[in-house]
């Protein structure tokens, strides 16, 4: 498929998202209603509220979530040569679900919980890349640490739950299935925050294309592999963290978008990496629109939605396509 | 001027030499093939010229400057490195895998001039892959995808290329094609080439000049006839052969002489 074709499409398909998930939602209100709000920013009554209030900041959020998922996926399965890494291959789930627990456990909220989550991601990412670090940020090595810190928190975690009551479990349970239903109150600000380094991003699309061939001959074709490598895995690293702090663990959406994607450009990333963003935050938006009226009044954790729809994709794919083309 | 001095060079891996003191230079022009028996430090060698390895000792001097002082990029615009194994590449199309040999030579932002579709497009008809351009590089033959992997090698315009066993799985039609291809190259284009080869025929038959490495060292160098001899051959390698006369080109041809009377014979033992 032609790449600006590709790219119009995935503008045209998030576009839709946004305006779907404005007029539809939990609450029903009439289409005219709501374009009248829009027009009408800070004025009164319920659809004022519910535009700009809760669906504008929703669908934003939701919008970056998707997107910075769909491209931290593109970038750990250019580093890692493994068309299955995904944001949350190298543990930061795991930091991430600890801490959340930890807080829930405590009683805190909001944006407190938010930073004691980013906290656990924070600490688990540091030993895995600490870990790495010493063999020179081998693949083997990253996805082995990483693997080794989601089994020892998650054993932390269950060992949590074994203890605690078992509303507290309920809750982190719906937690850790992903959901953007109550973001803390700053995690608009803080999602702006992590907004310059996912652009940034944009503008690795050579480095990804060298780095997925391989350490050593990215290095042949003049690449500084181990300095590139350790800003995208920071930087990526980062994104997931404020991720996963804000909505929790929504599944799939790292892996199922490149693979996606890929279909639709191909491997380079000069296309890869936009058209993953434009994708993922479409997918992010139409999923948490689907999550708030499937069983009306009550609302899904949108996880379960991108971790069906994901994994029906990826059954589906990995039928049709050939071997080779797999990877 | 020669265009790569090897002085001295010792290197290896975990502070244990692999290969020790090795002292050569490679002439601008011409193909340089490298040989010996499995554990002669022919890949390590090349490594460290190629820059994956450091040298415990020594240096290598490219054009009379240190290689170990050269920008990656630098390195890149002039040597094309094309190691001996390669796992599968991503599904990029033959057409965008041979584009990222241009990166060298373009900025982190800036495009492909007119001038870099050029020369990609004059290497993929040049080793007969325009056909192929959009096929997918995952889904390519073994051979198909060792010509795939030159022409990456070729668009960085380099002035001297080290091949790590370019035949290796490749049958013959394709053994001898790659090899004609670098001879043109050399001929034509003034590329240098240093290349290293198991099969003692291809390199007799292909190569200017030939060094035979032993044990981490060099055995002997010099041109096929005068390096490829039974003497020689039987030292380093151990095996018993005879040497002849390729009828067409009169270039040295080694015979090797089965055993298989003495192997049971041993095995009986």
């Amino acid at each position: 498929m032609n790449r600006g074709f590709a790219f119009l499409i995935l503008l045209v398909f998030l576009l839709a998202a946004i305006v779907l998930g404005l007029f539809t939602g939990g609450m029903q209100l009439p289409p005219g209603e709501i374009v009248q709000a829009l027009f009408r920013p800070g004025s009164d009554g319920i659809a004022g509220t519910l535009v700009w209030e809760l669906r504008l900041p929703r669908i934003f959020m939701a919008g970056m979530v998707g997107s910075a998922l769909a491209v931290c996926g593109v970038v750990f399965q250019a580093i890692l040569r493994n068309p299955l890494a995904e944001p949350y291959t190298l543990g930061v789930s795991g930091g991430g679900s600890l801490g959340a627990v930890i807080a829930i456990l405590l009683g805190i909220s909001g944006l407190p919980m938010a930073l004691i989550c980013f906290a656990g991601c924070c600490l688990s990412i540091g030993a895995v890349l600490g870990a790495a670090s010493l063999k020179g940020f081998s693949n083997s090595m990253l996805i082995l640490a990483g693997i080794i810190m989601s089994f020892l928190f998650s054993s932390v975690v269950m060992f949590i739950f074994a203890v605690a009551s078992s509303r507290e479990v309920h809750s982190s349970i719906l937690w850790l299935m992903g959901s953007l239903s109550a973001p803390p109150d700053g995690s608009l600000k803080m999602l702006l925050m992590i907004l310059p380094v996912m652009l940034s991003l944009l503008f690795f699309s050579r480095d990804l294309n060298l780095l997925s061939l391989g350490d050593e001959p990215s290095y042949h074709l003049g690449l500084d592999a181990k300095r590139t490598k350790t800003y995208l895995l920071l930087g990526t690293s980062l994104i997931t963290g404020v991720c996963v702090a804000l909505s929790g663990i929504i599944a799939f959406i790292g892996l199922v978008i490149p693979h996606a994607v890929r279909g639709m450009t191909g491997a380079d990333h000069h296309s890869l990496v936009p058209c993953s963003m434009l994708a993922g935050a479409g997918f992010l938006i139409l999923s948490d629109t689907l999550s708030q009226i499937i069983i009306r009044p009550l609302e899904l954790p949108v996880g379960v939605i991108t971790g069906m729809v994901g994994g029906l994709f990826f059954v589906f794919y990995l039928l049709k396509s050939r071997p080779a083309e797999v990877t | 001027m020669d265009m790569l001095s090897v002085q001295h060079i010792t290197a290896g891996y975990e502070r244990k030499p692999a290969i020790r003191d090795i002292t050569f230079t490679i002439p601008s022009r011409g193909i340089m093939g490298v040989i010996g028996p499995n554990g002669a430090g022919k890949t390590t060698l090349f490594r460290t010229i190629s820059r994956v390895l450091k040298p415990m000792d020594g240096k290598i001097l490219y054009r009379d400057r240190d290689i170990a002082g050269m920008s990656r990029k630098d390195f890149a615009q002039k040597v094309a490195v094309i190691p001996q194994f390669r796992s599968v590449p991503p599904p990029f199309t033959v057409e965008e895998f041979v584009s990222l040999g241009r990166y060298p030579h373009r900025g982190r932002l800036s495009p492909f001039t007119r001038e870099d579709r050029g020369i990609i497009a004059e290497n993929l008809s040049l080793l007969g892959l325009t056909d192929f351009r959009d096929r997918k590089v995952s889904a390519l033959s073994g051979g198909e995808l060792q010509r795939v992997v030159l022409a990456q090698g070729l668009v960085q315009k380099p002035e001297l290329l080290l091949m790590d066993e370019p035949t290796a799985h490749l049958d013959i039609t394709h053994q001898i094609r790659v090899l004609d291809l670098i001879g043109f190259l050399s001929e034509q284009a003034g590329l240098t080439v240093l290349i290293i080869l198991h099969d003692l025929n291809l390199a007799s038959a292909y190569c200017d000049r030939v060094l035979i490495m032993k044990g981490g060292t060099v055995h002997a160098s010099g041109t096929p006839g005068s390096v490829l001899t039974q003497g020689t051959i039987e030292e380093v390698y151990h095996t018993p052969v005879r040497v002849g006369k390729n009828p067409v080109t009169a270039k040295p041809h080694i015979y090797f002489l089965p055993q298989a009377g003495k192997a049971a014979e041993a095995a009986g033992e």
